[in-house]
């Protein structure tokens, strides 16, 4: 959807201040192209609604007497103007726009910016934003970073997508932040080290699940949670273990008639079972299939693992790497295969075979954290040793700093 | 002018061997008594103090003190030409941004000199408070090294726990549970074979392994090592270089994360 598409349809919330930035991001522009259509849209819309909106802008440009360039933000018109005459070479660009006295507060994230091109870019790597498949320049120079779903094959192995994101991101995905803190910086041993002495050693235990869930082994358990938004809101971008193509069948269908929808939902719940009668009952629809040239298709997981097959077959030494990563996720992300079977409208028997991932938002929500620390456990018995050797102890002792003990002289 | 003249190559290659892994650069600061480097490894866990006594050296002189800023691993690459039975020779200038390494062949047939730029680092010096310790324990150098990887293999952490019965070397992981006791000999033939416990009161602490691991570098250095312990204290592994002067590795304990 285009900027000018969203703008017409009323689909920016002006009571709450709207970056140009975060527009940018969101309609992959140039920052021109955004400024531009944006005062359009708010000349256009003061003109006949008469609304009044307040904007900010970011003024650049060099102080007087050479005393350095300048990057600021002024609010209004009048002020804008003001500045513009202070500074010399002066440019200015609209920053933010909310509808003035706005009922709504600031929004929530409001970050300043100081160097446009370079903030530009770390913009792009807010977790709250999808990426597009095909990323717009969005008038930044380099090439844009764009977090992938955990669930792409082409992907780098996590590990390595840990340590390209940035840490504040990481601290937002694995929900315990003092794994950084393990690491004994100066600063966090100053703090540590006295609560280290008067807390009660029973709550030290009651409190080492958590840091467990912080390592490294638990951040691959985090990581799906993450993408799993991602993934769920794009689902071609799904990988072929997390697609259920038996369910997008049943789905396009349904799009195609909710009659039919809803007389395949009361087929599937009365499922007829699973396992061996779904081999008969296979063969028995087959034979069917084949006679009355039905649309519909039975679909057997077999026929999932086939595409699966050729797949791995190509991105096999990538899929090598991320085979320990895969194994750790998999019970992260799909429940266990349930083979639904049941007869259609057409007596025909229809088994499906799916594998189906776990609702997104349940693992988003605040007691999934609960969940996932239960979870845990199970997960590490198939993590190899050396993952699982660091969730084990981090959580006990941290590293102190030498800097603590010795006085700087 | 700074000068220092010593017997053989192989001892200054030890000393860099032992600091380069946790060290990548750092300032010798030399003086009429001698020459010190103290420095902190990246991660603000651990800290080298070597000192080398003036005493030790064939031939020292120093007529202003001078810091030099030095790349470690440079001069390690530029220690690795020279022979172990060659002298070697450091000769700086006052204020020289550069250093000379001079390696000249017990026969004097071959004499190789490299500079080395030196650096402006701006490091800090910690002041290290006299403590006493609760445990002295001076064991094998090799011994202690050797259990030192063996239990890197079982965690990241060891248990140091001394007692009078011995010092208890301990780790735990997912492979299993690894304890390495060592009791006070009696009476050996060779005093580098010996364990001898000082102790004022048990002390138990946790380190990283892999920083007592780098610490081992430093074993072909002595027969014997020292570890100095006591409670919420940095553990000290001291490495004596023999007629030159120590090199001590303070390793900041793990403590309790009662954070969460």
């Amino acid at each position: 959807m285009s900027l000018q598409q969203a703008l017409d349809d009323c689909l920016i919330d002006f009571d709450r201040r709207v970056l140009v930035t975060d527009l940018l991001e969101e309609y992959k522009l140039t920052y021109k192209e955004a400024h531009d259509k944006l005062e359009a849209h708010i000349k256009q819309q003061e003109k006949s609604s008469a609304i009044k909106y307040e904007k900010r802008f970011v003024v650049h440009g060099t102080l007087a007497n050479d005393e350095g360039e300048l990057y600021t933000i002024v609010q209004g018109d009048a002020k804008l103007k003001e500045w513009l005459s202070k500074l010399e070479n002066s440019q200015y660009h609209l920053y933010s726009v909310e509808v003035a006295g706005g009922s709504k507060s600031a929004a929530p994230i409001f970050k300043p910016m100081q160097h446009m091109e370079v903030k530009l870019a770390k913009v792009e790597q807010r977790s709250g934003v999808k990426p597009l498949a095909n990323s717009v320049s969005n008038g930044v120079h380099k090439p844009v970073e764009t977090p992938k779903p955990a669930s792409i094959k082409e992907e780098p192995s996590k590990a390595e997508e840990q340590k390209k994101t940035p840490p504040s991101e990481q601290k937002g995905k694995a929900k315990s932040t003092t794994t950084t803190a393990k690491k004994g910086s100066i600063g966090s041993f100053f703090s540590a080290a006295p609560a280290a002495k008067s807390q009660p050693a029973k709550e030290t235990k009651a409190a080492a699940a958590k840091p467990a869930a912080g390592s490294m082994d638990n951040f691959f358990k985090k990581q799906p949670k993450a993408n799993s938004s991602q993934s769920n809101s794009a689902p071609k971008e799904a990988s072929p273990e997390q697609k259920n193509n038996s369910i997008q069948l049943f789905a396009e269908e349904s799009e195609v008639s909710s009659d039919e929808e809803e007389k395949l939902d009361k087929l599937r719940r009365s499922v007829i079972g699973s396992g061996d009668e779904s081999d008969e009952t296979d063969a028995q629809a087959q034979t069917k299939h084949k006679a009355s040239s039905k649309r519909r298709r039975i679909v057997d997981s077999d026929d999932e693992e086939q595409p699966q097959k050729k797949s791995a077959e190509k991105q096999k030494p990538q899929q090598e790497e991320q085979k320990v990563d895969q194994a750790e996720e998999e019970p992260m992300d799909v429940e266990a295969a349930t083979n639904e079977t049941f007869l259609d409208d057409d007596g025909f028997v229809i088994t499906v075979k799916a594998k189906k991932p776990k609702p997104v938002q349940k693992k988003a929500s605040s007691t999934a954290t609960a969940a996932t620390a239960a979870a845990a456990p199970a997960t590490k018995k198939k993590s190899p040793p050396a993952a699982g050797k660091s969730a084990k102890e981090t959580p006990k002792v941290k590293q102190g700093s030498i800097t603590s003990f010795f006085a700087k002289k | 002018m700074f000068e220092a003249r010593l017997g053989q190559a192989t001892i200054l290659k030890k000393i860099l061997d032992a600091i380069k892994d946790l060290l990548n650069e750092g300032t010798f600061d030399c003086s009429d008594s001698g020459i010190q480097l103290q420095a902190m490894d990246n991660s603000h866990v651990s800290l080298v103090s070597l000192t080398l006594r003036s005493d030790g050296f064939d031939k020292f002189r120093c007529d202003r003190n001078l810091s030099m800023g030095m790349n470690l691993g440079s001069m390690a690459k530029i220690l690795k030409c020279a022979n172990n039975e060659d002298n070697v020779t450091m000769k700086a200038q006052d204020n020289a941004d550069t250093v000379t390494i001079m390696f000249e062949s017990a026969n004097q047939e071959k004499v190789s000199d490299y500079e080395m730029k030196l650096m402006n680092l701006d490091q800090e010096h910690l002041g290290i408070p006299e403590t006493e310790y609760s445990c002295v324990v001076r064991m094998p150098a090799i011994e202690f090294a050797r259990i030192c990887r063996d239990l890197a293999q079982f965690s990241e952490s060891v248990v140091i726990c001394c007692t009078k019965e011995g010092v208890k070397f301990s780790a735990s992981g997912d492979v299993g549970t690894a304890n390495i006791k060592l009791a006070q000999t009696g009476s050996v033939d060779k005093e580098e074979e010996a364990v001898t416990i000082d102790m004022q009161e048990p002390v138990t602490l946790t380190f990283a392994c892999r920083y007592l691991n780098a610490f081992t570098k430093a074993t072909p250095l002595s027969t014997q090592v020292q570890l100095s312990m006591c409670a919420d204290v940095p553990l000290v592994v001291e490495y004596a270089i023999k007629d030159l002067g120590h090199i001590r590795y303070y390793l900041a304990p793990k403590i309790e994360d009662n954070e969460t």
